[in-house]
């Protein structure tokens, strides 16, 4: 049922939503900064994942939501207190609804989890439903004993005699006004019931003339018999979560004395008419959205063919299968407003050509510009359209440094700053990957353990700050952290053994920090479960130059480092300058680009071993041939011109270029599509005139060009 | 000048189900006669100047524009050893799909449409099929002459060599 997925879907997309809100409100309440809306918008988050959860009948993620759900309701009302012990265990219990919420959309919702029982048990500590000493150890069997399970478990009873005796039960349900409000839909609540062994189902009442019509009232009621093994309180359970928004009745019409329902409800129960169950089946339709609005439209299932439990997501879907993005309507409408603009602006400029004469090519030209203006700004709102808040990267990192810091036995507090900060949807899509890796980095590296911070006279618990904020077409995140900064002998050692340097090189300090982003180095001695598998800040640095940015560390012993990243904030422009060699076009990336020189018979000096320099007020530079570089075909040319671009690893480098053409705004072509990566190149982009113009990649090119040449300057 | 060869799903095995007769755009290199399945063929472009990319092999001739996307142009002729083809107007490039990749060939004309049943493909004679000629799927008998059918494949891999 394509309707069924596209509602599965959408469950996701939401639950993913809910459950990011649920980790700030957590973390608010963690942080001890909540009040007591922040808890109802926790309880309410949970509670609309255990809804739509039960809808689609994930059992384990219904079971899990439930229990947190009554913690939650419990610190509402006050009967709970919300010490940092309890606050603890709500975060953890957030992540393991993220956990199981991923699991159930991976299809794999039977999956063990690793201390979800534990978890469970924990919460049900707090609900009150346990005592304390009760909680079973970790290693105990899967199953767990049918007592521990049974308050959270709908279905408990599968460990009872094979052939259990199938109980007759009954539920009225008459939807009141909000139930649809909430988002609740009778035909879904049908069809998980079906898994519960409903057989047959009757409605009553008749919708209302057109003109009278709420749609928002549901006039009917329906009946629905279960032939089931289920207790009445376990098939009231599977209807709690309508208990708000309907009137709710059950009977056993099999066994009186145990109903301690109405007895209103039970007067009515012998006018119940039993349906066959496969009349009502085959009359059942199944792409009803809406609430149905006749008795036939109410589908049903039977216990001997029980529907087949929804089909896993396609393997195709991926990790994220939600590729859509929410915009604000604000944006579209300024996109229309601008279309509008341009479309007079294309009017005036028709009329200027068809009635033009001499006076009129000012007019005209004003046009032009007007449009030019428009289409700037065009672009520039198109690209808004994309640009996202950080928040959705950044929210991931509490959950990773929660499970670090009990991994690696150290407490460490993250804070964020900047969360709103707008980047390329893609952008972050990519960076979710080097924030990760880096946070693990400052974990696992920089902070010290508890007690060695006490003993270096630093607060106890450990300090990380991820920040990201916006400095002209760039947005920087640094990642702060309080602990004992690069350790320089160790990387210097580590380097020198790899040979990335020699013993004899003279490095600056900020030099043997650069190390880290070497390819192939990673400090840690022992491959750690945690970071340093072979893998260090030089996939870091890989990642983020892909996506056109640079990385940095900035570090201080014993008092902590800074990671800088700074990014482009689009991937599909950029500002570039246009240069030639030869009869080639190329583009150098404006943000690297620091000057222009003309390069005259004194400037150019040479060293011993041929390779040229440039002198610049007063400083020496490397020099290099773009058109040796480029492998084009020398030219003896004396009027060169030296553009001083800065590079990311060798400081300030000069590029013999034989004209400079201009600067203007390029779109980035990828080359890769259809050819493979080419050193040296970054992109491409189609010039005004329809030819390719090659992005260079200045760091490979300088790379490329003589890595034994000695760098001119120290980093910065 | 473009023109646009029929639109037809590259990764369609036969341009006629049911049957085995296959069709081959056949082009002019020299005096050799090649041909590529008709159902890789996208679009058949007359020789525009392209932007060099450095560090290539020397068959590479660059890249173009093809409404918006980057397209490399490879020389046939010197790809089988030969010199570089210095193209002028009257040279063409056939647009291939290669895989999920398009890709420019520069050969000096385009000739003909041939149809040709399966049975009718000759394999090179063994002790040939190595080094270059590996890229010869296979030799057919036209009015023309002899017809190399190319593999793509093989000839222009387009496997990223990327570490990433």
């Amino acid at each position: 049922m394509d309707d069924d997925e596209d509602f599965e879907a959408l469950f996701f997309s939401e639950t993913r939503e809910l459950l990011d809100a649920l980790q700030e409100h957590l973390n608010l309440l963690a942080d001890d900064e909540g009040d007591s809306e922040t808890v109802h918008a926790a309880f309410r988050a949970v509670h609309s994942v255990k809804g739509g959860a039960a809808a689609f009948g994930f059992d384990r993620l219904i079971a899990f939501a439930h229990i947190f759900e009554t913690v939650m309701d419990r610190i509402r009302s006050d009967t709970l207190m919300l010490d940092p012990h309890v606050a603890q265990i709500l975060l953890r219990s957030g992540d393991m609804l993220q956990v199981l919420a991923e699991n159930a959309e991976a299809g794999t919702e039977d999956k063990p989890v690793d201390g979800l029982q534990r978890l469970q048990q924990e919460l049900e500590v707090l609900a009150g439903e346990r005592e304390d000493g009760d909680i079973v150890e970790e290693g105990a069997p899967e199953p767990a004993p049918a007592e521990a399970a049974a308050p959270a478990e709908p279905e408990p009873s599968e460990e009872e005699d094979d052939t259990p005796a199938l109980k007759e039960i009954v539920c009225r349900i008459t939807p009141e006004e909000p139930f649809f409000e909430s988002g609740h839909d009778i035909l879904r609540l049908i069809r998980a019931a079906r898994e519960h062994g409903l057989t047959t189902i009757h409605s009553e009442g008749d919708v209302p003339n057109i003109a009278e019509f709420d749609p928002r009232i549901c006039t009917l009621t329906w009946e629905l018999t279960f032939q089931t093994d289920q207790t009445l309180s376990d098939v009231e359970e599977f209807f709690g979560i309508y208990a708000h928004t309907a009137q709710l009745d059950f009977f056993q019409p099999g066994a009186e004395d145990d109903i301690d329902q109405d007895a209103e409800a039970q007067e009515e129960s012998p006018a119940v008419q039993e349906t066959p169950p496969a009349k009502s089946a085959q009359t059942a339709p199944s792409q009803q959205e809406k609430p149905p609005v006749g008795p036939a439209a109410a589908g049903a299932g039977g216990t001997n063919k029980p529907k087949a439990p929804a089909a896993p997501p396609n393997a195709a879907r991926g990790a994220d299968p939600n590729k859509s993005l929410r915009v604000e309507i604000a944006r579209i409408d300024r996109l229309v407003n601008l279309v509008g603009e341009m479309l007079i602006t294309q009017a005036a400029l028709a009329q200027q050509i068809t009635y033009g004469d001499e006076h009129q090519v000012s007019d005209m030209a004003h046009s032009v510009d007007a449009m030019s203006r428009q289409l700037r700004e065009l672009q520039e709102s198109v690209m808004a359209i994309r640009a996202q808040p950080v928040k959705s990267v950044f929210r991931r990192m509490p959950r990773v440094v929660r499970d670090l810091a009990e991994k690696l036995g150290k407490e460490a507090k993250l804070e964020l700053e900047g969360e709103n900060t707008e980047v390329d949807a893609t952008v972050i899509e990519e960076l979710s990957e080097p924030l990760t890796h880096m946070i693990r980095n400052s974990m696992d590296h920089g902070l010290e353990g508890n007690d060695d911070r006490e003993a270096a006279g630093k607060p106890r618990v450990g300090r990380i700050k991820l920040a990201a904020e916006h400095k002209g077409e760039r947005v920087i995140i640094t990642i702060e952290d309080d602990g004992r900064g690069v350790n320089r002998e160790r990387v210097l050692a580590k380097a020198i053994e790899r040979g990335l340097v020699s013993p004899e090189d003279q490095l600056s300090p900020e030099e043997v920090d650069m190390l880290i982003f070497h390819p192939g180095f990673s400090t840690a001695e022992e491959v750690s479960a945690v970071s340093g598998r072979g893998v260090g800040m030089d996939v870091v640095k890989k990642k983020i130059m892909a996506l056109g940015g640079r990385c940095s560390v900035v570090s201080t012993p014993g008092k902590g480092a800074v990671f800088t990243i700074t990014l482009p904030l689009t991937l599909a422009v950029m500002d570039g300058m246009t240069i030639a060699v030869g009869d080639q076009k190329y583009i150098l990336p404006l943000s690297q680009v620091v000057e222009a020189l003309r390069i005259t018979g004194e400037s150019g000096k040479r060293l011993p071993d041929g390779s040229s320099l440039l002198e610049r007020r007063g400083e020496y530079l490397r020099l290099l041939s773009l058109r040796s570089a480029l492998d084009l075909p020398p030219r003896d040319s004396t009027d060169q011109m030296a553009i001083v671009v800065d590079t990311e690893t060798s400081g300030h480098v000069a590029l013999t270029v034989d004209e400079l053409i201009g600067q203007r705004q390029i779109v980035l072509k990828s080359l890769e599509a259809n050819f493979h990566k080419v050193d040296g190149i970054s992109g491409a982009t189609i010039l005004g005139d329809g030819q390719v113009a090659l992005i260079l990649d200045v760091q490979a090119l300088v790379r490329m060009q003589g890595a034994s040449a000695p760098i001119e300057e120290t980093f910065h | 000048m473009t023109f646009a060869a029929n639109q037809i799903d590259p990764t369609a095995e036969t341009a006629h189900p049911g049957s085995d007769v296959r069709q081959y755009v056949t082009f002019l290199v020299g005096e050799s006669i090649y041909g590529v399945d008709i159902n890789l063929v996208r679009e058949i472009k007359q020789w525009t100047p392209t932007t060099v990319l450095p560090n290539q092999p020397s068959y590479t001739k660059g890249v173009l524009n093809l409404r918006g996307t980057i397209v490399p142009v490879h020389d046939l002729r010197a790809r089988f050893g030969g010199p570089l083809t210095e193209p002028t107007e009257t040279n063409v490039v056939v647009i291939v799909w290669i895989g999920t990749k398009t890709v420019g060939i520069l050969v000096d004309a385009v000739s003909d449409i041939i149809g040709v049943p399966n049975d009718d493909i000759r394999q090179v004679p063994a002790g040939h099929a190595m080094g270059d000629m590996s890229a010869i799927g296979g030799l057919v008998t036209s009015a023309a002459g002899m017809v190399a059918l190319l593999d793509l494949n093989t000839m222009f891999p387009t496997q990223d060599d990327d570490e990433f």
